[in-house]
């Protein structure tokens, strides 16, 4: 239909404009695989590497890019319905942020939503304990169950609260919409 | 026993094993979501190594990014030398990165083996 095309045409001013206002750096947006993710890390790494100073900074910002999409590709409950999952990383003057979105299971998200918070409670001594309680807890588990300690680590690379929501999608599945944000030195 | 080298790629570390000297060098970035592939026959290598190990062992670790997948292996791994071998562990940082000398600290209290810390560059 002429009308779709019509739409069509208009989603990509709208899309780009909508990016430049929020200073998008990298977006993606489709189904992860392990080689999708290996792209888009390069990707990023490549405009961290032109936006911040190598360093510090651009090592835990790629540092939190690296664990933010691994999670979305290992963790996100894809399904015919919802094969898409969405990867940004923008700028707010001196303040980067890494966002994700993607499909969980509903029965997921309370134990989600109790882990992240488990994690803004602490501060930084309190992050190291966690972080090396659960490295030990994850050698007696075979396989996975790495969740915890990507987010870990997403916390004290970013020193700051991570962010989150959930948005019920249908009666099985949610949403998950989660951002860790870093501070540029000056 | 056959020394192993296995070139970097960008998302994982150039290794190399040498039993003859007891130097095991890991060198780069370890970012595999799948680390278990990747690090299967090095853990092979290294359990054979373990049965007639050098007098002394060297494991240099001289990595600027890993994920928190390659931090499971990587303990794991530390954790077969322990009175196995008489083995020290050389944990290279950039002299800035802080976090990668508080990681070094953190490996060096989970597995309890020596540390020795050098700065790259």
């Amino acid at each position: 239909m002429s009308n779709n095309k019509f739409n069509n045409l208009k989603t990509i001013y709208e899309l780009h404009k909508t990016m430049e206002e929020n200073q998008v750096i990298i977006a993606y947006e489709g189904e992860f695989n392990i080689n999708t993710t290996q792209s888009v890390l390069s990707l990023a790494e490549k405009n961290l590497d032109q936006k911040l100073d190598k360093g510090q900074t651009k090592r835990r910002a790629f540092n939190i890019a690296i664990e933010c999409l691994q999670n979305i590709s290992t963790h996100s409950d894809r399904n015919d319905e919802f094969p898409n999952s969405i990867f940004i990383i923008g700028q707010e003057g001196n303040e980067f942020y890494v966002s994700s979105g993607n499909t969980i299971k509903s029965s997921k998200v309370e134990s989600l939503q109790n882990k992240i918070d488990q994690i803004n409670n602490l501060d930084n001594e309190g992050l190291k304990l966690l972080h090396m309680q659960a490295i030990k807890e994850s050698l007696k588990v075979e396989e996975s169950s790495n969740a915890g300690l990507g987010l870990i680590s997403i916390a004290r690379k970013s020193g700051q609260k991570l962010d989150y929501e959930f948005i019920p999608v249908d009666s099985n599945n949610a949403f998950f919409s989660f951002q860790a944000t870093f501070v540029k030195p000056e | 026993m056959d020394k192993m080298k296995l070139n970097a790629t960008f998302e994982t570390p150039e290794v190399i094993l040498d039993s003859t000297s007891g130097k095991l060098e890991f060198v780069g970035r370890s970012l595999p979501e799948d680390t278990a592939t990747f690090y299967r026959p090095i853990l092979k290598w290294i359990e054979s190594y373990l049965e007639a190990p050098n007098i002394k062992t060297e494991i240099e670790i001289k990595l600027e990014y890993f994920n928190t997948a390659t931090s499971k292996v990587l303990l794991s791994m530390l954790n077969k030398f322990k009175n196995k071998a008489n083995v020290t562990v050389h944990w290279f940082h950039h002299e800035e990165d802080e976090d990668m000398l508080e990681s070094g600290k953190e490996f060096e209290e989970l597995v309890n083996i020596p540390f020795a810390y050098h700065t790259l560059e």
